[in-house]
């Protein structure tokens, strides 16, 4: 039994070293995903995932290895806390707390009551259906009535 | 020649800060030969900074080594128009770059207003200025381009330089910087008139008139500049995608949505006297946004693929942009009473109303990639924790603001000015929904279960069939009245309203861009480690591995896989996907081999070799309708275009008679 | 030799900013005291137009086209009283004599004169025109804003 274990054990490293080798130019979703939550020692400041650096010496190997730790069943969790041991704390980047989702919307939010404040300010009171005929009923501006029309004639 | 070169620019900045204040002082103490002396001095800035240009320019072309700036961003190897292109390449010569443009403006503008507008002139001027004194002075003592390479106290050169990073050596990245920087600088222009027609409460708004076409043709430079860092990502970096959100992207991007969140509002000021505060607010917010684009690009803050350089630029950035704001503020608060609105909103539901939600939607999503940009930043400074925000965070919050902001886009055109009855709604909804709808069923039929997906092809059948049905009876009316055919009619039609019909024309660009945006939804993707004489099958293709090329030229050294391309067993072509080692910089890129096509893109990317250096790893992918983006791009370009075209109707009314010059100022107080 | 240079780049540009003769001052375009307000009237009138062609091709109902129709007249002639009070107020019909500009202040002030119907005449060559022209059909001098 212990043998095959091993021997298995063997087996899964040499497939997941294969696998890794495109991993580290192709990342899955799911290295990704553990990527970003990685800050890259490159100097880029961008995170593993997204350092765009080609052949970068930290964040290339960094993704094998994620890859590496996944195949063998390792949860996001143990892989970051490997990488934290190795790297100290200060590789670890926190995922978007409660601010980062909720200014944006609160955002929209805000906008909208702006919105509906604008268009209780400078709504007409006037309703809609109230529709006088088309003239001008005002007498100081009916003087200029004949000029409008004229105007109007000559339009296009 | 180097010393020449300084020499022009401390000249130039202290001719930046004569005009900056002759302009001013002249106008407030009504002198006009210090305002034209002021004038005068723009000319000289920007004869200056030529100048200094063509120095830096003409080393960079000969190979003057003994330039720090030149050996940075230049070889001997490199083609001319790669050696031209690093004068954008590194942050001393963009700097400079951005000087030289905004000078160019102002000397346009300048020009173009010698005889008009002679009451805010000095203060536009003025304005301009204060922008331009700040970029000399980051030009002159931060990021002097003209820094030599010195050893033992004397000037030395080296034998070679380290080249442009071999990503920016690509025709489409050669002018990204420069369109963006056109787009960047540009707004300088409309922020400066509106702050000159603020300061002196201009009547009426001859400031939106005056820089109608400078903001379309920045929008414009904008839009185009987005557009070629789209394509160049999605054709050099080999992975396909063409917007990471990457910082610098996102930067690029913040100024063109609140830059069109002011072309759409600056209607309702033009047609109906409404939102004066808020087009001044956009329009500065446009300008500081595109200050901070180049603060982004420039100073190293969040740093990523453009921002190759870190230095102490950031502090000065911080407070000039800071000083701006506060006086822009402060203007606007202090002349609130002059910003009134003239009239009211008749109905909620009206043209008035959908700009509004328009101009909420664009400046949401803007704040959302502002904050999404700084976060990790304010995070780090606030409470020390290092955040990341990767794609998945911004396209979780960003399509569903995108989607909504296309359905405005179809929804906009339907209300009418002033009021609409919920009778005319129904009629000009229900035919463009009802098909809409059947598509939506259609593709769901079809087997499409992508919500996103099936959400955006819905909005994109009704936007587009709102503005063909706004052609086409537009078209059929002057047809018949003037007895043309309909294609002629629609051409007739454009010309009359060029600015409503083009913007028609931009809103089909926006639609066929989402059709693009879509098709990633349907992406597939493989790898494979190859051999010659391996296949590789990915949706419907068959790729053969013909053989692996080596090659090797004074650039760069390079893996080239030869794959043939079968379909159904017919041979279709044969791409040369490429990994490229340039020597000067020591880095490596990819030439992508691609087959565009309408329907969908094979792009075959070399990744690298595998551990044994026996077989390549290929990379395929298929892009549905990826296309479909670089198409909607152009059609927009045109669409702006042809709103640059003056309309051909005039307006035939009588104008009031004006009889003898008359003091304006004595008239115009109300 | 980089030092000459240099010093008559320097002495070049003091010269050109601060070498303003009087002759250089620009002779601005002539600005009507009711460009805000022709602005405001030609933004109406091209509402009416497209009102009139959004009506036609059928994107209105005839009650949205009548009362956005009357609320742009009533708009029209708010703004035509306006320029009528702005007449009354600064003379235009010859009853105060206008003040010269203030850009102006280096040349003399045009003697404005008041006569409608006539004609419009080009204040620098004496030229008739039926209608009123931005500049004059003969001798290519603005002639906005003042006319016999």
């Amino acid at each position: 039994m212990r043998p095959f274990k091993s021997s298995f054990l063997a087996l899964v490293v040499v497939v997941a070293a294969a696998l890794a080798q495109t991993a580290a130019e192709k990342p899955t979703l799911d290295v990704r995903r553990v990527g970003a939550r990685l800050a890259c020692q490159c100097g880029c400041k961008d995170s593993v995932a997204t350092c765009s650096m080609l052949e970068c010496g930290f964040s290339k190997p960094a993704k094998e290895r994620i890859a590496r730790m996944q195949a063998v069943g390792m949860s996001d969790d143990q892989i970051i806390q490997a990488f934290v041991r190795d790297y100290g704390p200060g590789i670890y980047l926190a995922p978007p707390n409660a601010w980062g989702w909720i200014v944006p919307y609160a955002s929209v939010g805000f906008g909208l009551v702006v919105i509906w404040l604008f268009i209780r300010k400078y709504r007409k009171p006037k309703p809609l259906a109230e529709i006088g005929p088309a003239e001008i009923d005002d007498p100081d501006l009916a003087k200029y009535k004949d000029q409008i029309e004229k105007d109007l004639a000559k339009l296009e | 020649m180097e010393n020449l070169g300084s020499l022009a620019i401390l000249l130039a900045f202290c001719v930046a800060i004569y005009a900056a204040v002759a302009s001013i002082v002249g106008r407030v103490r009504r002198k006009p030969f210090l305002v034209v002396s002021g004038e005068r001095a723009v000319y000289s800035i920007w004869a200056l900074v030529t100048l200094a240009a063509a120095i830096l320019v003409h080393a960079l072309l000969t190979g003057d080594f003994r330039y720090s700036y030149v050996a940075e961003h230049s070889n001997h190897a490199m083609p001319a128009l790669y050696k031209f292109a690093a004068w954008w390449g590194g942050q001393e010569g963009s700097l400079l770059f951005w000087s030289w443009l905004l000078a160019t403006y102002s000397s346009v503008v300048v020009f173009t207003n010698r005889r008009r507008h002679r009451d805010f002139m000095p203060y536009v001027v003025g304005a301009l200025m204060v922008v331009q004194t700040f970029f000399l002075l980051l030009n002159n003592f931060i990021a002097t381009p003209f820094k030599m390479l010195s050893m033992d106290g004397r000037i030395t050169a080296v034998t070679d330089g380290n080249g442009l990073s071999p990503l920016l050596q690509y025709p489409a990245m050669a002018i990204h910087p420069p369109m963006l920087y056109l787009g960047y600088v540009g707004f300088s222009v409309p922020f400066a008139f509106a702050l000159g027609s603020l300061i002196t409460r201009q009547p009426g708004d001859a400031w939106i008139h005056t820089t109608r076409r400078w903001t379309l043709v920045t929008w414009l430079f904008q839009s185009t500049g987005i557009m070629l860092g789209m394509a160049w990502a999605y054709h050099v970096l080999g992975w396909g995608g063409y917007w990471a959100w990457d910082p610098v992207e996102n930067a690029s991007l913040l100024p063109w949505l609140s830059g069109t969140a002011f072309l759409h509002s600056v209607m309702m000021q033009e047609k109906k006297g409404m939102m004066k505060v808020w087009n001044i607010v956009l329009v500065s917010a446009t300008f500081f946004l595109c200050i901070l684009g180049t603060f982004l690009t420039r100073s190293g803050v969040v740093q990523s693929v453009h921002a190759f350089a870190r230095s102490e630029i950031g502090k000065y950035f911080v407070t000039f942009m800071a000083l701006g704001i506060a006086t822009t503020i402060f203007l606007i608060l202090d002349r609130l009473d002059y910003l009134k609105s003239e009239s009211e909103l008749e109905s909620v539901i009206s043209r008035e109303s959908s700009f509004l939600f328009n101009n909420l939607i664009l400046l949401a999503s803007c704040f959302a990639v502002l904050w999404g940009t700084l976060f990790p930043v304010i995070s780090e400074a606030v409470s020390n924790n290092k955040i990341s925000l990767d794609a998945e965070w911004y396209n979780r919050l960003m399509v569903p603001i995108g989607l909504f902001l296309l359905l405005l886009t179809g929804l906009g055109p339907l209300f009418a000015w002033r009021r609409t009855s919920k009778e005319s709604l129904r009629r000009n909804f229900q035919w463009p929904g009802i098909a809409s709808i059947v598509l939506v069923g259609a593709l769901f039929a079809a087997g499409v279960r992508h919500p996103y997906a099936l959400i955006s092809f819905g909005f994109c059948l009704f936007v587009a069939l709102t503005v063909i049905v706004e052609f086409y009876k537009g078209a059929r009316s002057i047809g018949n009245r003037n007895n043309m055919n309909y294609l002629r009619a629609a051409v007739e039609l454009t010309h009359r309203n060029t600015r409503r019909y083009g913007g028609y024309l931009v809103h089909i660009g926006i639609v066929l861009m989402f059709v693009g945006f879509t098709g990633n939804a349907f992406k597939l993707s493989d790898v494979k480690e190859m051999n010659a004489g391996d296949n590789l099958r990915i949706g419907h293709y068959d790729l053969k591995m013909v053989r692996l090329d080596q090659g090797d030229n004074d650039l760069y050294e390079s893996h080239t896989a030869v794959m043939d391309v079968y379909k159904d067993g017919s041979l279709l072509g044969t791409l040369r996907p490429e990994k490229r080692f340039y020597k000067a910089s020591r880095q490596g890129t990819s030439e992508v081999g691609l087959r565009p096509r309408l329907n969908e893109d094979l792009y075959l990317n070399f990744g690298g070799m595998s551990d044994d250096n026996q077989r390549a790893v290929i990379q395929a992918y298929v892009f549905p309708l990826v296309s479909w983006i670089w198409v909607g791009g152009l059609v927009l370009i045109g669409g702006t275009l042809i709103c640059l075209v003056p309309s051909k109707i005039k307006m035939q009314y009588a104008r009031t008679q004006v009889l003898g010059v008359v003091n304006r100022n004595a008239t115009v107080q109300k | 030799m980089i030092i000459v240079i240099a010093c008559i780049i320097a002495i070049a540009v003091i010269a050109f900013v601060l070498g303003v003769r009087g002759k250089d001052l620009p002779q601005p375009e002539p600005e009507s005291p009711f460009a805000h307000l022709d602005e405001k009237k030609a933004a109406i009138y091209d509402n009416l137009r497209d009102l009139q062609f959004e009506y036609r091709v059928g994107k209105l109902s005839e009650q949205d086209y009548q009362s956005t129709k009357r609320d742009l007249q009533k708009e029209l002639a708010s703004v035509l009283a306006e320029v009528d009070r702005l007449k009354g107020q600064i003379g235009v019909n010859g009853a105060v004599p206008p003040v010269a500009a203030v850009a102006q202040a280096a040349r003399p002030a045009q003697p404005a004169a008041a006569a409608k119907e006539i004609g419009f005449v080009c204040p620098s060559c004496g030229s008739k025109f039926d209608q009123e022209l931005k500049f004059c059909g003969e001798c290519g001098k603005p002639m906005k804003a003042a006319k016999a």
